[in-house]
């Protein structure tokens, strides 16, 4: 098993490399950079002098080197908006976007596995055609869509749920990991719990629609098939009762594709996360990116890229390491 | 094998002689295509798939009869700012938005849009990809590791926002979003092209036919890539839905395509504002791209099922409970 973990390791270390290539190179395709910092008519001996200083004469693989090594001391460069430091406003977008982001995972499991079972194990029942026209809306709507429509009925309509922001403007709350949630739960604070969920709930629907889709439908077709095996029979006619030939002898089974599915599904709420933050108004990690983009704010829009594709290598790392655990066969492959 | 490579290895009967000479029988009486399409057209949710698809073209291709208001030669549909705001209504089924424009049009206009980032962006894909697929696969070693190492680091980043950074290198705009939705999907492709190539280069048929003086070109495009079809087309229908999602959200994030284009995406992101005084203007965009993706959806989905019964089969094993 550590064998197959060390493997594992080794191989993420180039697309590491990659990743950081890219965005590395992908500040030198946007244009001139002493333009953004001077200026576009800022003289030429002006503009020689930003060259020198930032050494974009060197070698390309030489400013790679530099970029890196500056990343491995910390230094993620200045936002050209706020001029402060892209490690601070990191620090505060960053665990929002892991907050939202664990919270639509947590909704997504919570109703797709146990869906998908049902929907699974009572083969073309009402629930099993339901879910599965259910999951097919749920992966055909526009995210941003789904957003809007959640926060124009419970929000504004209904009046149930705040529309923006991650917690109310009169709730104090000592930050310790910057999860709202954990934070009020340490620090025992009822009145910050109940807000930042209430808070965080629109949000979290919208961006686990995707997700919840593909787990109840992987969970259904991973349980379809595990039930038509032999073993499944066995079981049967030696008198199990039926709840736990489903729990106990296929879902363990069904659980490897489920567990693929809820890797990749991360990649997907990374990606919804930029497009529900943005409706919500949520102080994360993608509106910081989309803001930056809109704003040619290259800096912040290098370093959130790098940081959302390490995410997503470590998930999926995660996910391949949890495979070699489920199925020992991976291992030797 | 190798001692007994008949003459013309690429006809269907020596085909059939070399396989049965293995003791693999293909079942297969009828052109394979012909029963793809029989197994496609039995199920119920492709159907309906096509269906949509169907109306969507249609609507697409006789915008200007149906649609009540027509653009100009500019693309910019007149204001009729007396009639701004109107809730649905058999004047307007979809109501007006704040410009008066009346929102059926637009959407009927949106759709020639929507339809064209699909075709576009994922014909863009499947070309590059199955190039880059079948360099490395073909060849291997150092092209291989190459081509798919940089698949790898493009399958680093979640797709939309790959896609923002290229619009964000290259610029917003519709065509743009559309090469940038595009890029983004082409590992899919190379993958897919890859997998295939490498399981049958080394079949008998394969080397037969090298033996007999084919040149690569003609290996990879007469007998290797065919094989790679199906999953292509499968991986191709469902990444259209992607694709028209994808390019959705860039217009909405502002990134894609540019007023006054009637991109359903853009409608939605530029109507936001109204969501409460007149939620119609929100509504139907939305209603629309879900519409046009569920169909490539279930598109997609029949086609994997009629390609590969296996899948579809599995189901109808499992004893009822």
């Amino acid at each position: 098993m550590i064998q197959y973990v060390i493997r594992r390791l080794l191989l993420v270390f180039p697309v590491i490399i990659g990743v950081t290539f890219l965005t590395f190179a992908m500040l030198l395709a946007t244009g001139d950079p002493t333009s953004a910092m001077a200026g576009e008519h800022a003289s030429p001996a002006l503009r020689a002098a930003i060259r020198e200083e930032l050494g974009l004469d060197d070698p390309l693989l030489v400013q790679y080197g530099r970029f890196v090594w500056r990343l491995l001391q910390g230094d993620l460069g200045r936002s050209i908006m706020t001029r402060s430091p892209v490690q601070s406003e990191l620090k505060l977008f960053f665990p929002a976007t892991i907050e939202l982001a664990l919270a639509a995972m947590f909704l997504a499991i919570l109703v797709g596995i146990p869906l998908g079972i049902l929907a699974g194990s009572r083969h073309n029942s009402f629930i099993d055609l339901g879910t599965t026209f259910g999951a097919l809306i749920g992966v055909s709507m526009p995210i941003f869509w789904l957003g809007l429509m959640l926060l124009w009925l419970f929000g504004l309509k209904l009046n149930w749920f705040p529309t923006t922001g991650r917690i109310g403007a009169d709730v104090q709350l000592q930050t310790i990991t910057n999860l709202y949630i954990v934070d009020s739960i340490i620090t025992g604070n009822i009145p910050a719990l109940t807000s930042a969920l209430r808070y965080i709930t629109l949000p979290a629907l919208a961006l686990a629609t995707i997700p919840t889709a593909f787990i109840a439908r992987m969970t259904r077709s991973a349980m379809i098939d595990i039930l038509g095996m032999d073993y499944i029979r066995t079981a049967r006619a030696k008198g199990l009762v039926e709840r736990l030939v489903v729990t106990k002898h296929a879902f363990k089974n069904a659980l490897l594709p489920v567990v693929t599915v809820v890797g990749l599904q991360t990649g997907s709420l990374l990606a919804g996360a930029i497009l529900t933050e943005t409706i919500f108004a949520w102080p994360g990690m993608g509106r910081w990116i989309v803001n930056a983009i809109v704003a040619r704010n290259f800096p912040v829009v290098q370093i959130g890229v790098l940081v959302f594709a390490l995410i997503f290598i470590a998930v999926n790392l995660l996910v391949d390491i949890s495979y070699g655990w489920l199925d020992p066969r991976v291992r030797y492959d | 094998m190798t001692n007994t490579i008949p003459e013309e290895p690429t006809s269907k009967s020596t085909l059939s002689q070399l396989s049965n000479s293995e003791g693999i029988t293909t079942p297969q009486a009828q052109s394979p295509a012909r029963l793809v399409l029989r197994r496609l057209f039995r199920n119920k949710l492709a159907i309906v798939g096509l269906a949509i698809i169907g109306t969507v073209v249609l609507t697409a291709i006789f915008a200007p009869v149906l649609a009540k208001q027509t653009p100009d030669k500019n693309g910019i549909f007149k204001t009729y700012l007396r009639e701004t705001k109107i809730p649905p209504s058999l004047e307007h089924p979809m109501g007006t938005d704040d410009l008066g424009r009346d929102m059926l049009s637009l959407i009927i206009y949106g759709s020639r849009i929507s339809i064209r980032i699909g075709f576009f962006s994922v014909g863009l894909a499947i070309i590059i990809g199955v190039i880059l697929g079948a360099l490395s696969g073909y060849f291997g070693g150092a092209v291989d590791n190459i081509i798919m190492r940089l698949m790898d680091i493009m399958l680093a980043f979640p797709s939309i926002l790959l896609a923002l950074v290229i619009v964000a290198v290259i610029g917003p705009g519709l065509l743009n979003a559309m090469i940038a939705v595009g890029i983004v999907s082409i590992p899919t492709y190379a993958r897919i092209t890859r997998a295939s190539v490498i399981s049958e280069r080394s079949r008998e048929y394969v080397q037969a036919s090298r033996a007999l003086g084919a040149n690569s070109f003609r290996l990879l495009m007469q007998h290797i890539l065919p094989n790679a079809l199906s999953p292509i087309i499968v991986a191709g229908s469902l990444g259209i839905a992607t694709a028209i999602l994808d390019a959705a959200g860039l217009g909405f994030l502002g990134l894609g395509a540019q007023p006054p284009t009637p991109e359903w995406g853009l409608l939605l992101s530029r109507n936001k504002t109204h969501i409460f005084t007149s939620p119609w203007m929100v509504i139907f965009p939305g209603i629309s791209i879900m519409f046009l993706v569920l169909g490539f959806n279930l598109i997609g989905d029949g086609l994997r099922d009629a390609l590969d019964p296996r899948l579809s089969n599995v189901g109808l094993k499992a004893p009822k409970t």
